[in-house]
């Protein structure tokens, strides 16, 4: 009898070319005899609640990741020396300018992850020349440069993390995990910082919002030239992947698509 | 206030036991606690690890003993759970790993300031020194990849510099081993500096070896094998003071009053309410544990257990920050070299260069990470855009 093959596309041991091995398709033979055993198991009628059970149980009595910092002048100082709008509490934009401020600088290094891809492995038709990424990796540290001024302005701390900023560290580690792995291409990477521009985008706006009704003018001015910039990065970055995606759907080479 | 721990007896064994929801407890926070609580959680940690993997070692080779090993062994890990779960998910391994750097500075120096022994004093402030300095290296990685200040996690307890250059650290094996203390005359407190800071650099280095191929970047997969291989020959440099005549049995009872003399100065200088009820429920915990060994080691040693032990409760470690120690130490040894057991002003042995050569041929990542690199508040892209001036320095001043 003739044994049935599992593998689907078996990997000779002396090619040194190896196969993705996901999915039942890949292993046939072993994933029938994996099903079939699952199916005989007996367990509990499906109940999808305890997750949550739990979840609302720690919910209930968790507390804050953390504080503001305590404002670096006193309250009604910050007020009037930050020029915030009477009845607003200055900690909201404090808290929003430290995640910007967290992102932006973070900003900064997922560029210089970028450039050092692109001088290792080039560029692709229609994507960023070196100095597209430069350009957009000084924006970025200009970005962070205006937020220190506006935080000194608003009598934050720039050095400290707010709970906001500390989210936006977290939002960001599988970010910096993709454009510093070696092992991704150009467009696998801008698909990582199409993410950032995105939420960037969204970020900067939220924060235009909160300084037009609580902060002063003046940073809602600047911070519109900042939002402007943005809007040009992520068009940018748009553009570049759209040109790898055309490229890549009809490339007569599809082995270099991931390589 | 100090504890008899003759007298007092803790939880009995039978009632040391914790819920899964008593141990997976509610975090601490990353923003609010003192750097302090996380350094105590981060050594409590290493304690209990070390704890576990002691006991693992004594069941292998005593088969009589395999059920009391067991037992505690069992209390020891939901301990070691406890613990190390009250760090928040909000730590990123690189931020965890400056807790980790903090601990191995803040608590050697403590540690090195209170040994007895001038020997062993030494030993630690050249540990001390390396470990220094790989704050500085992992704090420059933070920066430059993932665009984080390490003082967020330091809080400005412990100062950024470099120490002894982690690319010198690197030692032939033979000039990691130091000199024993001689269990029968050495100071009960010598003996619980040294499994202490032993528990601190062996989880340092099973941590590292853990997180280090999590990181995609691979210079900081470099940067952790290297320093990971440091951490290593600490833990050969520890042990290696140990007294290697001391009985399994011995080495239990003072393992036992090591986490008792810990739990008792995590209990008494803990800031936070609910943390610190942690260390003195574990407290009372490891009581009944080293009573348990006591009356083991009565009764298959036949000997007094209390001739081990300090005569009464060493005075608490302080967690507090040792900048004025460390800064002196570091100008004073920074250029001190291991030769064998001997550490002093001295050349490095062929044995050590040779193998320094070889592992540095194709680069050495605890160099190139930290290129250059001054810390400054906020990250040294603050001093970018300040000209050099460093802006959040001059806000913190």
């Amino acid at each position: 009898m003739k044994k049935a093959k599992n593998h689907s596309k078996p990997e000779k041991a002396s090619s040194g070319v190896l196969m993705n091995k996901t999915g039942v398709a890949a292993a046939p033979v072993d994933a029938a005899a994996q099903a079939e055993a699952s199916l005989a198991a007996v367990v509990g009628a499906p109940d999808g609640q305890n997750l949550a059970i739990v979840r609302a149980e720690y919910e209930k009595t968790a507390r804050p990741l953390g504080t503001m910092p305590p404002p670096m002048l006193a309250k009604g100082i910050v007020q009037s020396v930050g020029g915030f709008a009477k009845g607003t509490n200055p900690a909201v934009l404090i808290d929003k300018i430290a995640e910007r401020l967290a992102f932006e600088r973070g900003g900064v290094r997922l560029y210089q992850g970028l450039v050092a891809k692109l001088d290792a492995r080039g560029t692709f038709e229609g994507g960023p020349s070196r100095d597209d990424l430069l350009h957009l990796q000084q924006d970025e540290l200009t970005h962070f440069q205006l937020l220190c001024t506006a935080m000194a302005m608003v009598g934050g701390d720039p050095t400290a993390m707010t709970p906001s900023a500390d989210l936006a560290g977290v939002a960001s580690q599988g970010l910096i995990q993709i454009i510093a792995d070696p092992r991704t291409t150009l467009p696998q990477a801008l698909q990582a910082i199409l993410i950032a521009e995105l939420t960037d985008n969204d970020g900067w706006q939220m924060l235009i919002d909160i300084t037009d009704r609580a902060g002063p003018q003046e940073l809602a001015d600047r911070f519109e030239a900042a939002k402007a910039e943005e809007e040009q990065h992520l068009t940018k970055v748009r553009d570049w992947l759209a040109a790898h995606g055309a490229a890549a759907i009809t490339t007569k080479r599809p082995d270099e698509i991931f390589a | 206030m100090s504890i008899d721990f003759l007298k007092e007896r803790g939880t009995p064994l039978d009632r040391q036991r914790m819920t899964w929801r008593e141990m997976v407890r509610e975090p601490i926070s990353k923003l609010d606690n003192d750097a302090f609580t996380r350094v105590r959680i981060i050594l409590m940690n290493g304690i209990e690890q070390h704890m576990n993997r002691f006991l693992h070692a004594f069941a292998r080779v005593r088969g009589d003993l395999q059920g009391p090993l067991a037992q505690i062994r069992r209390i020891e890990h939901h301990q070691q759970t406890a613990v190390n779960w009250l760090l928040g998910a909000d730590h990123s391994p690189l931020e965890t790993t400056i807790g980790f750097e903090q601990v191995a500075i803040e608590v050697t120096a403590a540690i090195a300031q209170a040994e007895p022994d001038p020997y062993l004093a030494q030993v630690h402030r050249f540990g001390l020194l390396e470990d220094f300095d790989h704050m500085y290296r992992f704090s420059a990685l933070m920066d430059r990849l993932e665009g984080k200040d390490a003082n967020n996690i330091l809080q400005s307890y412990t100062d950024v510099l470099p120490g002894r250059p982690t690319m010198v650290e690197h030692r032939d094996p033979a000039d990691d081993l130091r000199t024993p203390y001689d269990a029968a005359t050495a100071d009960p407190l010598s003996k619980l500096h040294a499994i202490t800071i032993l528990a601190g650099e062996n989880q340092t280095r099973d941590y590292y070896m853990t997180i280090g191929p999590m990181f995609a970047d691979p210079l900081a997969r470099q940067l952790y094998a290297e320093i990971a291989s440091i951490e290593e020959q600490h833990v050969t440099q520890y042990e290696s003071i140990i007294d290697p005549n001391e009985t399994w049995l011995e080495k239990w009872v003072l393992h036992e009053m090591c986490e008792v003399y810990n739990y008792y100065s995590c209990m008494s200088t803990e800031t936070d309410p609910r943390v610190k009820a942690l260390w003195t429920q574990f407290l009372d915990y490891e009581l009944g544990h080293l009573h348990f060994v006591m009356d083991l080691y009565r009764r298959i040693e036949k000997k007094d257990p209390e001739v081990l032990l300090p005569k009464k409760m060493p005075s608490p470690m302080p967690y507090t920050s040792q900048r004025a120690f460390v800064r002196k130490t570091l100008v004073d040894e920074v250029d001190y070299r291991a030769v064998g057991p001997k550490i002093g002003a001295l050349p490095d042995t062929d044995a050590s260069l040779a193998y320094r050569e070889d592992l540095h041929a194709h680069g050495v990542p605890s160099e190139q990470i930290a290129q250059g690199y001054r810390f400054v508040a906020g990250t040294e892209l603050v001093a970018k855009t300040n000209g050099g001036a460093g802006k959040g320095a001059e806000v913190r001043s």
